[in-house]
């Protein structure tokens, strides 16, 4: 990748004497889907909020598309979107004027209509802000972040607490917004959509990052890939066996087991993000 | 700074921001006091001056001010019960003509007129008194202030009216109470639903929202005294540097508000730290009203005297720019202090929000 979106150099933050993200550095090329994984406390949310310029790094620095964020913190943000962790949306205004108050404040003219409906929410547009369920509010701050067509879209966790309907249609708008060229920094522990949607991720834990890679490489570099046997003893009871495949003897041993043992069924099996995060931070993701 | 957004966000909270009761108890607080006060001691600024004139002679100048609508004259028989009125305050001010007035007018032989005022008669309606009789002498003799009016006090001279010693708190509520707890509150708000932080990540800078919110509180606060004041009838004869005044007082209040709502956590703290420094924002109404036991200039320690008092002065007194100078000069000097202030606060909460 020789153009990038987001640059950071050891960006650390710390509230008091807890620190929360530590010298961290990474890239995220222009158009990718950067998934930034890791469990509570991790330091994600500040990562984001550093990046979008609601918190100022104590150390290091910051470059989006080219620009300082601390120093051009305006500028910056102008071609930013972000959806924000918690809901901050104006309760008592519908979600109409609630996209129609952020598309002014860009300056930018915005289809309001055509972006509640990609999120599900044409139906309940009039409506105070304040009615909507939480998963409603969640996918209105995804809206709301697409509003000035951003050049990078900041995803804090946007399917935390959806339905999968709803989940899945995030996803597509992830892909949807991705495909017109948009960089997209999402956060979360869900591992099964990070490796889904993601082209690098990038493992955090108690503030560093601990690997990053595409979920291919990662697998690949950290994962066994297994071949998970079933043979059936003379009894009739069922049995099951694992073999490495990429062991030097693998051949040699998936042959002698089909010649000695009744083997019932086989199938591969590739290491998920999850293990793999597991075995490089020993923690789990789910907190 | 874009005119644009802060426009943008000061639409959205005038839509939104003014069905809040804290905006509405603002406006209705200080017309509700004013109305109490009226009915209790009739209107506060707005009364006519009550003129008695004992005429020995039929002077053409008590026809000529019998034909003014702005005063309230009546003539007296004598001295003697022109007195007796004045002592009771059934008219405010009074004047005795002899029988030759008028002719020793016209030949320049009369210099001195006497004035005699009620001494617990409002102070403007001395002034409009004076002012009416003096034109009217002008108008008469053809010449530039012919007479001096010299002024005896009668009755008790130490009271001071009720009204005139409510009226610094009615002034102050209404320019300091929505200058004050509208943005605060507005600023609370944003701070507490995280909207800030939502509107602070568009380009949109934390000195944009606090101008807006600023912007929102001092309009308010003119708007407030404005109301007031013409409700009151209490313009005055300088209407442009009275609303200088209240301009000046709404960006100082509004100032306040504005860091008092960046600094404060929620509602309930703001209310509690409005109330303990309520006492500092209406020291100078309430030691107007005691005039005989405190002494007045206690009152130049608190800022908001520099407020109240040059409204005061203006709009009872007829003060004019270079009366008032020096106090609007510290009120002045006490905004840039504030406004200081708010820089520095908006500079901190910006990186704070998240
Ligand atoms: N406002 C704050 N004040 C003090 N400490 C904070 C604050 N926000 C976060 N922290 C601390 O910083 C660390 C990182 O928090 P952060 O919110 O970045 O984690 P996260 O990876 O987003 O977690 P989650 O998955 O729960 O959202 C944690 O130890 C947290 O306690
Ligand atoms: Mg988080």
């Amino acid at each position: 990748m020789t153009t990038h979106s987001i640059v950071a150099q050891d960006l650390t933050y710390a509230y008091g004497d807890n620190t929360a993200v530590d010298h961290i550095s990474f890239e995220v090329g222009e158009g990718e889907i950067f998934g930034y994984l890791g469990p509570n406390g991790a330091g994600k949310s500040t990562t984001v909020k550093m990046l979008t310029g609601q918190i100022r790094p104590k150390q290091g620095k910051a470059t989006l598309l080219g620009m300082d964020i601390v120093r051009e913190t305006n500028k910056v943000q102008a071609f930013i979107g972000v959806a924000f962790e918690t809901a901050n949306l104006y309760g008592q205004m519908s979600a109409v004027e609630n996209l129609t108050l952020f598309a002014r404040l860009y300056g930018v003219k915005a289809d309001v209509h055509a972006l509640l409906e990609k999120v599900g929410l044409d139906g309940r547009a009039k409506e105070r802000v304040e009615g909507y369920s939480k998963g409603m509010k969640q996918r209105l701050m995804v809206a709301r972040a697409l509003v000035n067509h951003p050049r990078i879209l900041f995803l804090d966790e946007p399917t935390e607490g959806l339905d999968p309907v709803s989940a899945q249609a995030i996803r597509d708008l992830i892909r949807e917004t991705r495909a017109g060229g948009t960089t997209v920094f999402l956060t979360t522990h869900d591992m099964v959509e990070a490796d889904k949607l993601s082209d690098r991720v990038a493992f955090i834990n108690q503030g560093r990052i601990a690997a990053i890679d595409t979920p291919h490489r990662l697998k690949q570099q950290y994962g066994k890939r297994l071949l998970k046997v079933e043979v059936e003893d003379g009894g009739g009871r069922l049995a099951a066996r694992e073999i490495t495949l990429d062991a030097s003897d693998t051949g040699e041993t998936v042959k002698r087991l089909f010649e000695r043992e009744k083997v019932v069924t086989v199938h591969s099996e590739e290491a998920t993000l999850e293990d793999i995060f597991i075995q490089i931070t020993g923690r789990r993701l789910a907190g | 700074m874009s005119i644009r957004r802060i426009g943008v966000l000061f639409a959205k909270d005038l839509k939104f921001g003014t069905r809040n009761y804290i905006f509405v108890f603002a406006i209705v607080m200080p017309l509700l006091v004013s109305l109490l006060l009226g009915l209790m001691f009739g209107t506060i600024f707005s009364e006519k001056p009550k003129l008695g004139i004992v005429d020995a002679g039929n002077s053409q100048l008590t026809d000529a001010l019998l034909a003014l609508d702005f005063l309230i004259v009546q003539t007296f028989p004598n001295e003697a019960d022109l007195m007796t009125a004045l002592e009771g305050g059934g008219v405010e001010v009074g004047l005795s003509l002899p029988a030759a007035f008028d002719a020793e007018l016209q030949s320049g032989a009369r210099t001195e007129l006497t004035f005699y005022v009620w001494g617990q008669s409002l102070v403007k309606n001395r002034a409009i008194a004076s002012a009416a009789i003096t034109d009217r002498i002008v108008d008469l003799t053809g010449r530039a202030t012919p007479v001096t009016i010299s002024p005896v006090l009668v009755g008790d001279q130490a009271a001071v009216p009720w009204q005139q010693r409510l009226l610094p708190l009615v002034v102050l509520m209404s320019v300091m109470l929505g200058g004050i707890l509208v943005p605060a509150t507005s600023m609370v708000e944003e701070k507490l639903k995280r909207t800030l932080s939502a509107v602070t990540t568009t380009p949109m800078s934390m000195r944009e929202v606090f101008l807006t919110k600023g912007m929102m509180g001092a309009l308010l606060s003119v708007f407030s005294g404005f109301i007031i004041l013409t409700l009151n009838g209490g313009w005055g004869p300088n209407p442009l540097l009275l609303l200088l005044v209240l301009g000046m007082g709404g960006i100082a209040a509004a100032s306040f508000g504005v860091l008092l709502g960046s600094r404060v956590k929620d509602v309930q703290t703001l209310f509690a730290i409005n109330k303990s420094i309520g006492i500092f924002i209406y020291a100078p109404a309430f030691i107007a009203l005691f005039p005989d036991t405190i002494p007045q200039w206690i009152a130049r320690l608190f800022p908001t005297y520099y407020i109240v008092q040059p409204v005061l002065d203006i709009s009872q007194r007829g003060a004019g720019l270079g009366d008032v100078a020096v106090d609007l000069l510290v009120l002045a000097v006490i905004t840039a202090a504030l406004i200081l202030g708010l820089s520095a606060a908006a500079d901190r909460l910006q990186v704070q929000v998240a």
